[in-house]
């Protein structure tokens, strides 16, 4: 596992590696030259925004419904709710990303329901218009990974101790104030693990974008692993390709050490 | 403060019933503690008074108010749970305060009434703490802490000892019921443990299966129970049950347990029943003792017993012995010179015996 890792490394530092065998070492100069790669910047942002918006997303969505199927509730629809909305966790990118297309497209369902509400005037095109491509890559992104927090949130809300919340309501406490001053800080170890978790696979998550925008329209949903995989084999340019994977695990890394960190933290305690 | 009344409370999960109808008056200022094997509903009843579980029908009334439909935070209680449930990511501090600081109390206020209550407990030292920095004793004076800086009109404890060690336990009873006699408010307390219900209760209210079996001052379940389960339940080791026979011979009535002893009732706990009747007879361990250790002298009531069992409890020794089939515990002195196998004579203080009815297993009156 690590030869891979340190080839990738080695090749960052080369100039026409795999397509030639007279590859040259050229030092920093693939890093400099993405420094000053207006594509580069667009894809970190592009990275930045996905990547938040998606974690933050997830966890808001995750909460609001593992609270919702946390509550008491008859347990035979609690348990057809659940398996519902564990779903979209068991589909492969390209089932989702395909249905998400056709879901999308500027003659589907999404356009025309929304036509009859009159939300939108005319059919929009969400994957390939450039103002909303984004926007609508995160609903998709969002729907996807919400259910791995969800579970983890559901998990957590079980064992948190019910007296608590009945003190809680003998103290006076409403259901806003009982969920953010036990709820959340109960489940406050959970959502750091989760977030971190979430942050470090949606950072560098490629089949979802690519199958549903390929990056595009332009460079509208461009993130780093795409641009990546633009660059080795779209491109055949492998030492940008490497040298872009090389800031990505950068990133990846330091989310991870952070991660681990955190659980070391949590065993001491 | 105020008094509680429960009138035909009833409660049912589905086709369940778990409560059938208590009626209950608990007085202004009065311990009272509901005591009963699990599954009694005394827990139940307890949270009903919160308002943790919703009334199926009946009313209950604290003060003049009737109170099934009021929120928990409005019925002017503090309740103090088994499992503590302090806010472990709060300090002891904002664990205390968290109720005031709900109800808009002004800083200052909030500030008084904590440090007050932490005084009282001896947790002033640990006010910065986090609940799991300290031990079970010190997590059960929080728990105490956060109800009584409410100053509520109601004190509701559910089993707040049984996670304690005996030690524990025993010193946290003593403080409970010293803040009792301070702060001289309402206080309902839920036990299954009978010593604690003893100790500390102005009135027990004993529970089974969804009823009350019997509600009284201490002194008086121990000594007057009005059923066979009650004379069971209270007391360590429980009052003696035997099956036996009533007989009359003209001049003396008495009863004959398993046709093999027969004693003679005492005048001061008379037997009402006819001769030949049926009659489950009781009496308390403490009331056989060995004849030597007796300050009784009545031929009438004694036995002659074949010891099986001896348990030392220091200061007492509980000797088991056997008439017929049916098995009995008497208290010697923690000196007394008796061995298993021995056989002694016994007096039984007839003053003190209990009649019941082995049909309705009630007292006979």
């Amino acid at each position: 596992m690590i030869f891979p890792i340190l080839q990738v490394i080695e090749y960052s530092f080369y100039d026409n590696v795999i397509v030639t065998s007279d590859s040259t070492f050229v030092g920093f100069d693939n890093y400099k030259e993405l420094a000053f790669d207006p594509i580069f910047w667009t894809s970190i942002f592009n990275t930045i925004i996905f990547t938040v918006g998606s974690v933050v997303g997830h966890l808001v969505v995750g909460i609001f419904l593992a609270l919702l199927i946390n509550s008491p509730i008859h347990p035979v629809p609690r348990a057809i709710f659940r398996t519902l909305l564990v779903l979209p966790w068991l589909f492969t990118a390209v089932v989702v990303a395909l249905n998400w297309q056709l879901l999308l497209h500027p003659f589907g369902i999404i356009n025309y329901a929304l036509k009859d509400f009159g939300i939108i005037d005319s059919h929009v095109d969400w994957l390939g218009d450039e103002s909303v491509a984004m926007a609508t890559l995160l609903v998709i992104s969002i729907w996807r990974g919400y259910p791995f927090l969800m579970i983890s949130f559901l998990s957590g809300l079980q064992s948190i101790d019910k007296s608590m919340y009945e003190a809680a309501k003998i103290d006076g406490a409403g259901w806003f104030r009982i969920f953010f001053s036990i709820t959340i800080p109960q489940l406050k170890p959970i959502i750091y693990g989760v977030a971190l978790l979430d942050l470090i696979w949606t950072f560098q998550l490629f089949p979802l974008v690519w199958l549903t925008t390929g990056g595009g329209p332009g460079r509208a949903t461009e993130v780093l692993s795409t641009y990546t995989y633009r660059f080795a084999f779209v491109d055949f340019e492998f030492s940008k390709a490497s040298t872009v994977a090389v800031i990505l695990l950068t990133f990846t890394a330091v989310l991870t050490i952070l991660y681990l960190r955190k659980g070391k933290g949590k065993s001491e305690i | 403060m105020s008094g509680i009344a429960l009138s035909n409370l009833k409660k049912s999960y589905g086709d369940t019933d778990i409560l059938h109808g208590i009626d209950l008056e608990i007085k202004n200022g009065e311990f009272a503690v509901f005591v009963g094997p699990s599954g009694c509903g005394k827990s139940t009843t307890l949270r009903m008074i919160a308002g943790l579980e919703t009334v199926t029908s009946g009313e209950i009334f604290i003060g003049d108010q009737l109170v099934n439909d009021v929120q928990p935070k409005n019925r002017g209680i503090a309740m103090v749970f088994q499992s503590y449930a302090l806010y472990p990511h709060m300090s002891v501090y904002d664990n205390m305060a968290f109720s005031l600081k709900l109800r808009k109390m002004p800083p200052g206020e909030v500030q008084k009434r904590v440090r007050s209550a932490a005084d009282t407990l001896e947790l002033t030292k640990m006010l910065d703490r986090k609940p799991s920095a300290l031990s079970g004793g010190q997590r059960q004076r929080v728990a105490m802490g956060r109800a009584i800086v409410r100053d509520p009109e109601v004190f509701l404890f559910d089993e707040p000892l049984s996670n304690l060690d005996a030690t524990l336990r025993t010193q946290m009873r003593a403080e409970i019921k010293e803040l009792h006699q301070r702060l001289k408010s309402t206080i309902v307390y839920v036990t299954h443990d009978q010593v604690e219900a003893m100790t500390l209760a102005d009135r027990i209210v004993i529970m089974r299966g969804g009823k009350i079996e019997q509600s009284g001052t201490p002194e008086d379940v121990f000594h007057n129970p009005a059923s066979m389960f009650v004379a069971s339940f209270m007391g360590s080791p429980p009052m003696n049950l035997a099956e036996s026979t009533v007989y009359d011979n003209g001049a003396e009535k008495g009863v004959n347990i398993n046709g093999t002893v027969s004693i003679i009732s005492s005048e001061d706990s008379p037997l009402s029943s006819k001769a030949g009747d049926r009659v489950v007879f009781g009496i308390r361990p403490e009331d056989i003792v060995p004849d030597f250790e007796s300050d009784i002298n009545n031929k009438n009531w004694t036995a002659s017993v074949k010891v099986d069992l001896i348990e030392l409890l220091g200061s007492t020794k509980l000797f088991h012995f056997h008439i017929g089939t049916n098995k009995f515990i008497g208290k010697a002195g923690g000196r007394s010179n008796i061995e298993p196998g021995q056989v002694i004579s016994v007096v039984m203080d007839m003053r003190h015996a209990r009649y019941f009815d082995p049909e309705t297993e009630l007292i006979i009156r």
